[in-house]
C-alpha cells in the first residue's frame, strides 16, 4: 500500500510537471468542454494504468506524448466537429484556449482543425520543436517519411493560416 | 516570397507558444483533481470490452451454479447429469477464453514502443479475436436457455424428460445457432468498425501511398460486410421459420 502511494505520488508529480503536453493535445483533438473532460479523464487513466510499465530510462515527456496521443487518436468523440458552424467552432476554440475570438492564434487552431488525426499529431510535435528522432520514437514513422509529411503539413498550415487571416 | 514564407512559419511558432501559455494559465491540473480523475471509470473501447467479458464470465459462473443445483436435485436422472456435465465443460472452457481475452486486453494497455506498434498490436488483437469474441458471448445466452429450460421442466412437469426425438434436438440446435447468429449480428460489425478505424490510422502513419490500397480494402470490406450481413439475415430468418414451424 505504501509502495502504491509512493508510486502514485511520483506519478502525480510527474504529470503535474508535464501537464502542458496534455493541455496541448486536448486543445487540438477536442472541440467542446464535454469532450475535453472525457478525453482528459481517459488520458489520465491510461497514463496511470500504464505507469508501472514506464521505463525510467526513457524521458517521461516522450512516454507521455505516446500514451496521450494514442488515447486521443482512439478516443470516441461524443460530438463531431462537422456539427459545428465556423462561428461556433471559433467561439469554442477561443473559450477553450482562453483567448479572444479575434486573436490570430484562433486562425492557427482553425488551420490545425483541417488536418487528419495523424497529421495533427505530427503538427503538434513539429510545433513543439521535437527532433525527427523524437517524432520517430513517438509515432514510429521513418525519418524520411517524417520529413516529407512535415513539409506537406507546413505548406498546408501556412496556406490555411494565411487564408484564415484574410477572412 | 521565401522571406514571407519564413515569416509565416515563425509567426505560427510564436502563436503556438502563445496558445501554450494561455492554456497553461487557464487550465491547471492539481493533485486533487488528478486523483478525482483517476477514480473514475474508463470509457475507452478496450476497457469497455474488459468490463463486458468480466460480466460475461460472472454470468457463466452463475449459470453453471444454477445447473449444478438442478443436477443435485436430479441425481438419478442421467439426462440431466449428462447435460449439466456438458454445460460445465463448455462453460469452463469459455470462462477460460474470457480470462485469456481479458489478459490480452490488459496487454493492450502496455505502452512499450511507439504509436505505430500500439496500433499494429491492437489491430492484431481485434482481428484475431473478431470471431472468438461473439462466440464466447453467445455461449452465455445458450447456457441461460439450457438452465431456463431445465427449471421450466422441473417446475412445470416435476420431472425433466430427456431429448427423445428429432424435434427436441432441432429446437436445441436452433437456439444455439440463433444465439451465435444474434451475437455475431450485434458484435461483429462493432469489432469490424474498430479494426477498420485502427487500420485507417496505421495506413495514415505508413504514408500516403497506401491510401489507394486502403480505399480498395475499404471497398472489399464493405462488400464482405454486405455479404456477411445478408447471410446472417437469411440464416436468422431460416432459424426463425424453423422454430415457428416446430412450435406451431
Amino acid at each position: 500500500m505504501d509502495q502504491e502511494n509512493k508510486m502514485k505520488e511520483k506519478f502525480l508529480n510527474l504529470v503535474e510537471m508535464h501537464q502542458g503536453i496534455i493541455h496541448k493535445i486536448l486543445s487540438i483533438y477536442t472541440y467542446n468542454v464535454e469532450d475535453r473532460e472525457d478525453l482528459l479523464q481517459e488520458i489520465m487513466l491510461q497514463l496511470w494504468k500504464s505507469f508501472p510499465g514506464f521505463l525510467e530510462k526513457a524521458a517521461f515527456s516522450t512516454w507521455m506524448y505516446k500514451v496521450a496521443l494514442n488515447t486521443a487518436l482512439l478516443h470516441k468523440r461524443k460530438k463531431m466537429k462537422e456539427k459545428y458552424t465556423v462561428d461556433a467552432l471559433i467561439e469554442s476554440r477561443a473559450q477553450q484556449i482562453g483567448l479572444s475570438k479575434d486573436d490570430t492564434t484562433i486562425s492557427l487552431y482553425m488551420a490545425i482543425d483541417q488536418l487528419g488525426p495523424i497529421d495533427k499529431a505530427i503538427a503538434l510535435l513539429y510545433l513543439e520543436q521535437k527532433s525527427y528522432q523524437e517524432i520517430e520514437n513517438i509515432l514510429g514513422m521513418k525519418k524520411n517519411n517524417i520529413g516529407v509529411r512535415i513539409s506537406r503539413i507546413k505548406d498546408k498550415l501556412k496556406k490555411i493560416f494565411e487564408y484564415e487571416q484574410q477572412l | 516570397m521565401n522571406n514571407n514564407s519564413k515569416n509565416t512559419e515563425q509567426e505560427i511558432f510564436n502563436l503556438w507558444e502563445k496558445a501554450g501559455n494561455a492554456l497553461n494559465n487557464q487550465q491547471q491540473l492539481n493533485k486533487e483533481n488528478m486523483e478525482t480523475l483517476l477514480n473514475k471509470t474508463s470509457s475507452e473501447f478496450s476497457s469497455g470490452m474488459k468490463r463486458l467479458l468480466k460480466a460475461d464470465a460472472i454470468f457463466k459462473v452463475i449459470m453453471l451454479f444454477g445447473l449444478i443445483i438442478i443436477a443435485a436435485f436430479n441425481l438419478a436422472n442421467l439426462f440431466v447429469l449428462a447435460t449439466v456435465l456438458i454445460c460445465i465443460i463448455l462453460g469452463a472452457f469459455f470462462i477460460k477464453i474470457d480470462r485469456l481475452l481479458i489478459e490480452g486486453l490488459n496487454e493492450l494497455q502496455d505502452y512499450k514502443g511507439n504509436i505505430r506498434n500500439f496500433l499494429t498490436r491492437d489491430i492484431h488483437f481485434y482481428k484475431s479475436n473478431i470471431f472468438r469474441l461473439p462466440i464466447v458471448l453467445s455461449i452465455s445466452v445458450f447456457l441461460f436457455y439450457i438452465l431456463g429450460s431445465l427449471i421450466y421442466y422441473a417446475f412445470q412437469y416435476e420431472t425433466i424428460r430427456p431429448v427423445k426425438d428429432l424435434e427436441d434436438a432441432l429446437v436445441l440446435i436452433g437456439f444455439l445457432l440463433f444465439s451465435v447468429i444474434f451475437s455475431f449480428a450485434v458484435y461483429y460489425p462493432y469489432f469490424l468498425s474498430r479494426v477498420n478505424y485502427l487500420k485507417t490510422l496505421l495506413n495514415d502513419i505508413d504514408q500516403g501511398e497506401l491510401i489507394l490500397d486502403h480505399i480498395d480494402n475499404q471497398k472489399a470490406q464493405k462488400r464482405k460486410k454486405i455479404i456477411i450481413t445478408s447471410i446472417l439475415v437469411v440464416l436468422g430468418i431460416i432459424v426463425l421459420i424453423a422454430l415457428i414451424m416446430v412450435y406451431f
